[in-house]
């Protein structure tokens, strides 16, 4: 009596959240709270300082003729001060380049500790790194819109879309605030938490799966020649999930500072 | 934001978030509207009914902010 | 008897969602395929098609949301 199709003795066991979940390597009380720190901790204390480090030792010592490693920051730094920030934001974007650069690589090296050996686990797979970097931007968009045109005309701006009969904006002015100030920080946040987290998942299933395939004590086995190129071919597909996540995560920012810097015609 | 840089490549797919976000937000605000009052006044048709009007709504905004050529 | 298959358990809702994005998905491709290409061969009427798409994108992408809802009004 099979009734379950592919029970074979115990079962696969597919992943789930407990993949996301870690044992702390310390953990203690302080403040009436507890505090651990776990291997996604670890990752991020790294991430911080392996791209705080990169940058200060690039350019701690500028020079006119740039050396080896100040040559890579810089033409890096150019990539995200042209690519993005210029042309999304226009000449004042230069302006923003520095946390431009800064966020692009932070969430770029969190990601792709998704595919590093040793590592395997993308940082930004946990919610609450995505929805920090979130707020951020949310805050720097909205500073930055305040202070340009003053609190009441920016206001204004977001909450009554202009050329619409007064009694529409009843029905428009929540939507317009709910969309701007809510969704926007939320699905910012969620794009890039869902697309890590989706991600992993992805890559441990088939990972789980050829070992699970390959102790099958039947013909099974040769099953495990199908799941294990797919791992491989998806390890390269997640690699440009990053990387794209964390370009989509920059520039959607810089849209948002342009659109709160951007004169109402 | 009525404000899109229409010369950067990019500026399709910033205006396409910018109306899904609405299109959203039109159903949240109004069909989370419509439940509150459904739940209140004990009828059930309001919920359905503040779906369709929020995303009447948002079609609307989308219309006003991105469908005029301007 | 032998039944090969498991048993379907868990939220119908969201099976149904996924029936009803395919419709809106493939609405959303061809709506932006055809603004591609119509971009590709007039640059200049980019201003133009542009609102067009963006309109026919907010339709079709307002019926999957539909989609998404609908298992919260008629879901248990």
């Amino acid at each position: 009596m099979l009734t379950r199709l592919g029970a074979a003795g115990e079962g696969y066991v597919a992943p789930s959240l407990g993949a996301f979940l870690f044992d702390p390597w310390v953990h203690w009380t302080s403040f009436g709270h507890e505090f651990y720190i776990n291997k996604v901790i670890g990752l991020l204390f790294f991430g911080c300082l392996a791209v705080g480090a990169f940058f200060l030792l690039a350019f701690r010592n500028p020079k006119v003729v740039p050396g080896p490693l100040q040559n890579v920051a810089e033409s890096f730094y150019d990539f995200i001060r042209n690519g993005i920030g210029r042309d999304v934001i226009g000449p004042e974007g230069v302006k923003y380049a520095p946390y431009l650069t800064i966020l692009f690589f932070f969430v770029l090296i969190m990601n792709l500790y998704g595919i590093l050996p040793v590592a395997q686990v993308p940082v930004t797979s946990r919610i609450a790194f995505p929805a920090f970097l979130a707020a951020m931007s949310w805050v720097i968009f909205n500073y930055v819109g305040i202070r340009r045109k003053g609190l009441g005309p920016y206001f204004k701006e977001i909450a009554f879309p202009p050329g619409v009969p007064k009694a529409v904006y009843v029905l428009l002015t929540p939507i317009e605030l709910v969309s701007t100030l809510l969704v926007r920080p939320f699905s910012l946040a969620v794009r890039l938490f869902a697309n890590m987290f989706a991600g992993h998942i992805l890559l441990l299933v088939f990972a789980t799966a050829t070992v699970y395939l390959l102790n099958a004590p039947n013909f099974s086995k040769i099953f495990a020649l199908v799941s294990f190129p797919m791992a491989v071919i998806l390890t390269g597909f997640e690699l440009l999930v990053e990387v794209l996540q964390a370009y989509i995560f920059t520039i959607l920012t810089a849209v948002y500072i342009s659109g709160a810097l951007a004169e109402e015609h | 934001m009525s404000a899109q840089p229409t010369g950067s490549p990019s500026s399709e797919a910033n205006a396409g978030w910018a109306v899904f976000g609405t299109l959203l937000a039109g159903l949240l605000v109004w069909g989370g509207v419509g439940y509150l009052l459904g739940r209140w006044l004990d009828v059930a048709a309001l919920f359905p009914i503040g779906l369709l009007l929020g995303a009447a709504a948002a079609t609307y905004s989308v219309y006003v902010r991105y469908g005029r050529s301007s | 008897m032998m039944v090969l298959a498991a048993p379907v358990s868990g939220s119908l809702g969201s099976i149904g969602y996924g029936l009803a994005a395919i419709g809106p998905g493939i609405g959303i491709g061809l709506i932006f395929a055809a603004y591609v290409s119509g971009v590709a061969r007039q640059p200049e009427s980019r201003g133009t098609l542009q609102p067009i798409a963006l309109l026919g994108f907010a339709l079709a992408e307002a019926l999957a949301l539909f989609g998404l809802v609908m298992p919260f009004v008629f879901g248990k």
